[in-house]
């Protein structure tokens, strides 16, 4: 695993999970233009319709998908998927 | 009648009624929600809620054409013959029967504030052959505001069969769009005020068509689901404008997270995204401090007793020299000091009073910034995390001194975790999506602060008429790029309820309308603009649209195209478009 990749909070996720199946939504950014071979290994690795001019890619990955697209030199950084809120106002 | 159970209002207009007649109710109609039904067979009817026994089964009363919308909960709203209220009130498990009033139409105080009949007048614009795409708590797809104009809805959080080429929820095209429901009300009050067609409370772009993505708000779905509406709007060779009433403190509030990029590079020409600034203008979430060289700073941060199971601190300095963190808890324990790591994440410091993570990565390739991340837990059995001070400790060992921000992360929808003392700073509160700079990020503007009830009770909400709302969060952004960019009305708007949402009573308005405030109110005023806009110009791009829409704005006072950053370029004048 080559955290250097990873944003903290998804390192913190990482440690945090329960088990090796846990799924994880990221952001996979990467390298533009990517070829066939790397489209095939992003879709392996639970990426969701990469498409080879596009640099941030959504996915649902495990612990493993994640050790091994940060084995990938065209693969930049995974950032964990966080959840935001809908912005009402409330008790003003 | 039991008069001790019925507003006295009500007792007036039943007594007139009696008397007089129907005839005489008319006046009263502007007043209230009553139906005369002069000139029809039908009885005079009355629209009312009622505070009832949470459990009572009022099914019976329906032979007695008393309609009643829902079946359980202590306030329900319901329809009934005038002649009805007298022996409603002897129900033993009804405690009060209350007429629903007729509020003055606020979106059309709204709309006039900013001057939208002006704009409309003279172009003639109703969003017509655009497509407004809201990703959001959903819609409720059987709201007459939205009739024959919902394309159709991508619900994430259902089972299938989604669209083809998506791989989660489900997909609601033709009559299934009026199945979907909205259990939180945000998304169809958002839509509405963007696209509702109604004679009193309609929307800005009301012949605009929808695609809606039901969302759980996370940030890769919500990538997800605007390139799904901007790929579908392609599809049907139609502009779009996607509008994001939503946010959050996770990122780097330079506008170099993902989600921002997503929304960047899927904006252009006929493509345009409108993101609200944050609601958290009064709330100390954000810290700025500089550390000097060999000194350290240590700002506080409360938080509540015993009721939050997380905590987190999302805290972001620029690259170069790095610092050493620690985290002093309120018992006074404090972790050791912990430099950048590269590795796995270092264990939780265990402290008597709580468990402590501080993940202090390498620069984020993104934007070249250290990020540090402090998650707080509760100490080993107990659930919740210490209430009381806690010390964000920051050491610089290097001769550079360096600027951190810090944001507050509690999961809670008005923050509850806050810094204080000299750390404080009011700037920099706009989270993602309102950072990306290709969106228009929207303020809000507070065009009304009083309003009648459904109860006939005189509401008012503690903000300054006709200026920024002090909710309104500021920028600028951590890069200093200016956000947000315009400021439209965002309290207290009057637009769609949703019929599955639970509605505070003093929210109400009628059965299909509500009030709501919020930057998320303020953002689909401006999508709805947009929409005009593109309209008239199917390939605008977002540069376009902004330059357009800033010489016709301005700060009360001031002349147009001053910046500042609770107000961005100030109030929209469409009259100005």
């Amino acid at each position: 695993m080559d955290y250097r990749k990873l944003d903290p909070n998804l390192i913190v996720a990482l440690e945090d999970a329960e088990s090796p199946e846990q799924p994880f939504n990221v952001f996979v950014t990467t390298e533009p233009l990517l070829g066939p071979e790397q489209i095939s290994k992003l879709e392996n690795a639970g990426v969701a319709n990469p498409e080879p001019g596009a640099t941030t890619h959504t996915a649902q990955v495990t612990a493993n998908d994640i050790e091994a697209l940060t084995a990938e030199p065209y693969v930049r950084s995974l950032t964990l998927g966080s959840r935001l809120r809908p912005l009402r106002s409330r008790g003003i | 009648m039991r008069y001790d159970k019925v507003s006295p209002s009500l007792i007036s207009t039943c007594e007139e009624y009696m008397q007089e007649g129907r005839a005489e109710l008319a006046p009263r109609a502007r007043l209230m929600g009553l139906h005369p039904a002069i000139g029809r067979p039908t009885p005079a009817r009355v629209t009312v809620f009622l505070r009832v026994d949470a459990n009572a089964d009022l099914s019976s009363w329906a032979t007695q054409g008393v309609e009643i919308n829902q079946s359980s909960g202590e306030i329900r709203t319901a329809i009934l013959p005038l002649d009805r209220v007298d022996p409603l009130s002897d129900d033993p498990s009804v405690h009060r029967i209350i007429p629903s009033r007729v509020l003055r139409p606020l979106m059309d105080v709204a709309s006039t504030r900013v001057k939208l009949p002006a704009f409309r007048a003279s172009s003639h614009r109703t969003g017509k052959g655009v497509i407004i795409g809201i990703v959001d708590s959903g819609i409720d797809g059987a709201h007459p505001s939205f009739a024959g104009r919902i394309l159709q809805i991508w619900d994430q959080t259902a089972a299938g069969p989604p669209a083809p080429g998506i791989k989660f929820g489900a997909l609601l095209v033709g009559p299934a769009v009026s199945s979907s429901v909205d259990t939180s009300g945000h998304g169809t009050h958002v839509a509405g005020i963007a696209a509702g067609a109604h004679a009193t409370f309609g929307g800005v772009a009301p012949a605009a068509e929808l695609i809606v993505v039901k969302t759980d708000f996370d940030t890769t779905h919500i990538a997800d689901g605007v390139r799904y509406i901007f790929a579908e709007a392609k599809r049907l060779n139609r502009p779009a404008v996607v509008n994001l009433s939503l946010g959050g403190h996770f990122d780097a509030h330079d506008g170099s997270d993902p989600l921002s990029d997503v929304i960047n590079k899927e904006s252009g020409p006929g493509r345009i995204v409108c993101c609200a600034a944050g609601n958290e203008g009064t709330d100390n979430i954000h810290a700025a401090v500089d550390v000097a060289p060999g000194t350290q700073v240590a700002p506080r941060f409360v938080l509540p007793m015993n009721r939050l199971s997380v905590v987190e601190l999302n805290a972001w300095y620029p690259g170069g020299p790095t610092l050493e963190v620690a985290v002093q808890s309120p018992g006074g324990f404090i972790t050791p000091f912990q430099g950048i790591s590269s590795g796995p994440g270092v264990p939780p410091h265990l402290l008597p009073d709580a468990r402590v993570r501080i993940v202090a990565g390498p620069p984020n390739p993104a934007n070249g910034a250290h990020q540090i991340h402090v998650s707080l837990r509760g100490a080993p059995g107990n659930p919740a995390v210490a209430g009381g001070v806690w010390r964000l400790f920051l050491r610089n060992p290097s001769s550079a001194s360096i600027h951190v921000d810090a944001w507050t992360l509690d999961g809670q929808s008005s923050p509850e975790v806050t810094w204080s003392g000299s750390s404080i700073s009011d700037s920099m509160k706009i989270g993602s999506p309102g950072t990306a700079a290709e969106a228009i990020t929207v303020a809000a503007f507070t065009s009304r602060v009083s309003w009648t009830d459904g109860s006939g009770a005189l509401r008012t909400v503690g903000l300054k008429p006709n200026d920024i709302a002090d909710f309104s969060s500021e920028g600028p952004l951590r890069n200093g790029a200016r956000k947000p960019d315009l400021a439209a009305p965002g309290a207290m708007i009057v637009s769609c309820r949703s019929s599955s949402a639970t509605v505070e009573l003093g929210m109400d308005v009628s059965p299909q309308f509500m009030v709501e405030a919020g930057t998320s109110m303020a953002t689909p005023f401006v999508t709805g603009i947009v929409a005009m806009l593109l309209e008239e110009n199917p390939a605008l791009t977002p540069t376009q649209a902004k330059s357009k829409l800033a010489p016709a704005c301005a700060i009360p006072g001031q002349a147009a195209g001053v910046w500042d950053p609770k107000w961005g370029f100030g109030l929209l004048d469409a009259s100005r478009l």
